[in-house]
């Protein structure tokens, strides 16, 4: 394929933070993750004792997948990093393929780069390929971290190699979508939403017990077994199958297709605009639409599968603590719920410094509307979507513990607890707003928030995490709503801190020059 | 008025056609101009489905697939169906066909029949000439030259430059450049009529 290694070439080179750096997170998260374990298990009675504990014992299964040879060390790693690969690895390798073929077409680099000698698929096969190299260095890093750790080598080589099935996998689906849909925006939400369907039914499945592993890619990670005596084959053929089909597709596609066409042609719209849509907050409204009802289905949807699953997850333990496990629980998923709230407000946010750098905002901006009015209206409407998601969680969570407990009385449960976590969830996307305040370019360091946020809900015991890193995430500051009380004075605290925050990026936001347009 | 401080008031009177376009890729056409003439205030309907005509715009096509032309000529639509003072045209034509080149031209002299100002950034020479009363030629920033004679400058700062053609509309611009720089033949030379 002429021009493939050129392209090849030139993908890594621009995007070398891209494709060193998500292998390098996945192998700190797996190596931190097991050096704290060889610390907490150092001798077999201890390994034991874990893996007692999880006898007959499905309802953590829900969040990090079934849990195999929990006894050894390789086994208790795989089951407690869980938590994050199920979700982690799935995304990125959806982000790099779509990142790395549609996206490339949406810019019109692809445009210029075909109008060369090049064969016309080189640029995608290299995208593709570009896609694929960090699901390989995962494999090769986090290989090597584990040995470094003294885990055994075999176990650690195919534990290591599932995590970069897993990526490919994702990658391969992510391949697919991309050349189907007309833009990287509409490939990342259908792409996402295949992600949450895979990752809900294997929790429905984990949780229940179900004997359909064979019939979800989620659920294939966990069944290689990496660290038992005689791992599994089975996975890794369902793994290396499924990929090659959705590769071979997504070339069966991309040949078949014109440049900057999806499967489905564009429909024509309304010759004229919605007459509701007069003021820069309306058509901020009307633009975001899309994206926010997509965020609020799919969180509610989340929230209301692990509110159902609470009371499978909480059953064990005598009779007066079981309310106590039941908050335990709770406290993770409503805090997920916060997390889902500001992730969504911290996209909206990127969204926007998008909108600027494409030059839309200065081009408004050249009509009779003030700075200040449109940035009033941009953190308002950051700041609603956030606050309306986090309502609906909250009452999803609610009705699904109330069908799971058959108790109606758990709604208002639900409802309480995620609204606890308001006032964190404001400070996160304020956070991410004051960013784009001062530059555009600078919203994605919000991510590294909501990340830590996530690492700290999931993982702090775990990973044995000092008081004051911990702190780094807000809504560490509520403490751990319903498990404790709801907090008065970390919440006045945010609320005063966000407040002064939106009066900061405003004045700065008034006075710096726009990127574009 | 200070434009920084009073921009609301100032950005009221003018109505603005950047030579980027950037239009919201999801919307139709229509709902950009509307967007666009509902932002800036002083929208005349009528005049928008005219210009819509005239331009000969799909506009229930989305945005993204629109061609450049196409783009140019929804943020032309937007701006000249605003009632407004000041018309501010940064290269406002390129992308568009020579028909459609002419309708813009039929529409700011309509605008210049009404006593409004239009200020027009432009490189085509050849618009410039048929469009302008006064022109100003910019050069690093600075102005170097201004008035109706500046134009026949213009020509001679592309020739002095030693382009290999310089095609250029006739008679007009041709009689101009030609009764200006007769006395080169080099230059002279290098003009394809």
């Amino acid at each position: 394929m002429t021009g493939y290694w050129r392209c090849l070439v030139l993908n890594l080179r621009t995007a070398l933070a891209q494709v060193l750096g998500w292998p390098l997170a996945v192998t700190v998260l797996a190596a931190s993750t097991a050096a704290t374990l060889n610390g907490m298990y150092p001798d077999q009675a201890g390994r034991d004792a874990y893996g007692a504990a999880y006898v007959g014992l499905r309802s953590s299964a829900a969040l990090q997948g079934r849990g195999y040879d929990l006894t050894s060390l390789g086994g208790i790693l795989a089951n407690e990093m869980g938590y994050l690969t199920l979700i982690m690895i799935p995304l990125i390798g959806l982000h790099l393929a779509i990142k790395f073929t549609r996206g490339v077409e949406d810019t019109g680099r692809l445009d210029i780069l075909t109008a060369g000698p090049v064969n016309r698929l080189a640029p995608v096969a290299a995208g593709v390929t570009t896609a694929a190299v960090p699901a390989a260095l995962t494999v090769l890093f986090t290989t090597g971290a584990l040995v470094a750790l003294d885990f055994p080598v075999a176990g650690s080589l195919l534990y290591a190699g599932g995590l970069g099935a897993l990526m490919l996998t994702f990658t391969a689906i992510g391949a697919v979508v991309a050349q189907c849909c007309r833009d990287a925006r509409t490939a990342y939400v259908l792409g996402t939403a295949i992600w949450m369907t895979s990752y809900l039914t294997r929790a429905v499945v984990d949780a229940r017990g179900i004997d359909v592993a064979w019939a979800n890619p989620e659920s294939w990670l966990a069944e290689i077994r990496p660290f038992a005596a005689t791992p599994t084959l089975w996975p890794w053929i369902a793994f290396a199958a499924f990929s090659f089909v959705l590769f071979i597709a997504a070339a069966a596609v991309a040949a078949r297709r014109d440049q900057g066409a999806g499967l489905i042609p564009p429909r024509p719209g309304p010759a004229t605009a919605a007459p509701w849509i007069k003021t820069p907050l309306r058509l901020l409204v009307r633009l975001t639409l899309g994206t926010g009802a997509g965020w609020i289905i799919a969180a509610s949807l989340f929230a209301f599968a692990f509110g159902y699953l609470t009371q499978q997850m909480s059953d064990i333990g005598t009779a007066t603590s079981a309310d106590q496990n039941i908050n335990a629980t709770l406290a993770i998923f409503v805090q997920m719920n916060a997390l889902l709230a500001a992730a969504a407000g911290t996209q909206l946010t990127q969204w926007l410094a998008a909108e600027e750098n494409a030059g839309r905002v200065g081009y408004s901006l050249a009509g009779p509307t003030s700075r200040r009015r449109w940035w009033g209206s941009a953190t308002l409407l950051v700041t609603a979507w956030s606050l309306l998601l986090l309502l609906c969680t909250s009452l999803f969570t609610g009705l699904g513990l109330a069908a799971g407990f058959n108790d109606t009385q758990y709604i208002g449960r639900g409802l309480t607890a995620t609204m606890a976590y308001a006032p964190a969830v404001v400070l996160f996307v304020v956070m991410a707003l004051a960013l784009h305040a001062v530059s555009p370019r600078a919203v994605a360091m919000a991510w590294l928030a909501v990340g830590w946020g996530v690492i700290v809900c999931l993982r702090a015991d775990l990973l044995d995490l000092p008081e004051w890193a911990r702190n780094l995430s807000p809504l560490h500051w509520m403490g751990a709503v319903p498990r404790d009380d709801w907090n008065q004075l970390p919440a006045l605290i945010m609320t005063v801190l966000a407040a002064a925050l939106v009066v900061a990026a405003t004045a700065v936001y008034e006075r710096r020059d726009l990127r574009a347009g | 008025m200070d434009c920084r401080t009073q921009a609301v008031q100032a950005h009221r009177r003018l109505a603005y056609v950047p030579g980027d376009v950037a239009l919201w890729p999801g919307l139709s056409g229509g709902s950009c101009i509307d967007i666009l003439g509902r932002l800036q205030g002083q929208m005349d309907t009528g005049r928008r489905n005219h210009l819509i005509e005239q331009f000969e715009l799909d506009p229930t096509k989305r945005t993204r697939t629109y061609s450049k032309g196409n783009r140019q000529k929804v943020a032309l639509i937007a701006a000249l169906s605003a009632n407004t003072d000041l018309y501010l045209f940064d290269e406002p034509t390129s992308g568009l066909d020579p028909l459609m080149e002419n309708v813009f031209q039929q529409c700011v002299r309509e605008l210049k029949e009404l006593g409004r100002t239009v200020l027009l950034s432009s490189h085509i020479l050849s618009e410039v000439e048929a469009l302008c009363d006064r022109v100003s030629i910019v050069r690093r920033g600075v102005v170097v030259r201004e008035g109706r004679a500046a134009l026949a400058a213009a020509v001679g700062c592309v020739a002095a430059a030693d382009p290999t053609t310089l095609t250029v509309e006739p008679p007009s611009l041709d009689e101009l450049f030609l009764t200006s720089y007769r006395a080169e033949p080099a230059l002279a030379g290098g003009v394809r009529s």
